[in-house]
């Protein structure tokens, strides 16, 4: 499946910033899989950095999660759902 | 004047001017919650015998203030508080995430005694040595002047060090002998109770003195064959 290239700049800049708000200093943005698990598996964040990405992506994009649902965790799976997510709510606000 | 004494099974320690970096045996993924002070007193206990199940003591005067600065900061600023740092943001979070790491289940303390905190943790550790000889007990303190707006307070000699003593009642290592009393030289206290400390270790003196505000601190070595 091809992907848009706004997609695909989003999700390297959402490497970036999750490396550097994290402090994920031994990670480089190759090395982050788009698809892989952020949490548990895959890259091995926990709870308080889903708290804390929640912070940075209402801070950075105006994004603000008021409950967890599945919904939720959904859209915080992985890279690639982050930056979809983040897309759909510009457009919603556009 | 009170005696105690204990076994220095091993310690370890970091000063600004240390010429050896500590290896990085701390785990990233626990290492990036840490302050940089607290990384250094994280790598002083991380290798020390028995850190996986001796009781933990930590001692420090201001604890990890940076993180401390920077959620008051973003307090002040309005802005939305990093749920990272406000984890983290009591006196014992170091000691917790050392027990975590370490699978080490047998409980810890946390002591802030102002300029005293090195010495009045070490006098806790032995404590709880007398309480419980049989389970050693490792030491943690560190401190660093206090940053930012908050350096008006500081002593102005204060100096950052982190230093890890493990002490136990039995095994190998030196005995020190520690005897304490009311200080009789109350206006010309010791500049920092934890750098005397190393000194006395790092200069493998036969004797060490530090003279608090209230108490003052003998330690005695006995080379033990």
């Amino acid at each position: 499946m091809q992907l848009k290239p706004e997609v695909t700049s989003l999700e390297l800049e959402l490497k970036h910033l999750i490396i550097d708000a994290l402090k994920l200093e031994d990670i480089s943005p190759e090395q982050i899989d788009s698809t892989e698990p952020l949490f548990g598996e895959g890259l091995g964040l926990d709870s308080i950095d889903a708290l804390e990405l929640g912070v940075i992506l209402r801070k950075r994009y105006g994004i603000k999660i008021a409950t967890v649902t599945d919904e939720v965790k959904v859209h915080f799976a992985n890279i690639q759902n982050l930056a979809r997510f983040i897309l759909s709510q510009r457009e919603q606000v556009s | 004047m009170k005696t105690a004494s204990f076994r220095l099974r091993g310690w370890g320690y970091w000063t600004p001017d240390c010429v050896v970096e500590h290896t990085n045996a701390v785990p990233a993924l626990l290492r990036r919650r840490v302050t940089p002070l607290g990384r250094q007193a994280l790598s002083s206990a991380w290798e020390l015998p028995e850190t996986a199940n001796a009781r933990l003591i930590l001692s420090s005067r201001h604890g990890e203030f940076s993180r401390t600065l920077s959620l008051l900061e973003a307090a002040a600023n309005r802005s939305d508080l990093s749920p990272a740092d406000f984890t983290l943001s009591v006196h014992n979070a170091l000691i917790g995430l050392l027990s975590i790491a370490h699978g080490n289940h047998k409980g810890h303390t946390a002591i802030a005694a102002g300029q005293e905190s090195f010495c009045y943790g070490l006098l806790e550790a032995i404590a709880c040595l007398k309480e419980n000889p049989d389970e050693p007990v490792v030491l943690i303190h560190f401190d660093e002047p206090l940053p930012g707006a908050f350096s008006q307070f500081n002593d102005p000699t204060e100096q950052p060090i982190a230093i890890a003593l493990a002490l136990a009642t039995t095994g190998e290592g030196d005995l020190i002998q520690i005897d304490f009393e009311a200080s009789q030289h109350k206006d010309k206290p010791s500049t920092s109770h934890s750098h005397d400390f190393l000194n006395f270790l790092t200069g493998n003196l036969t004797e060490g003195l530090s003279v608090g505000v209230n108490v003052q601190w003998r330690w005695t070595r006995h080379a033990v064959a």
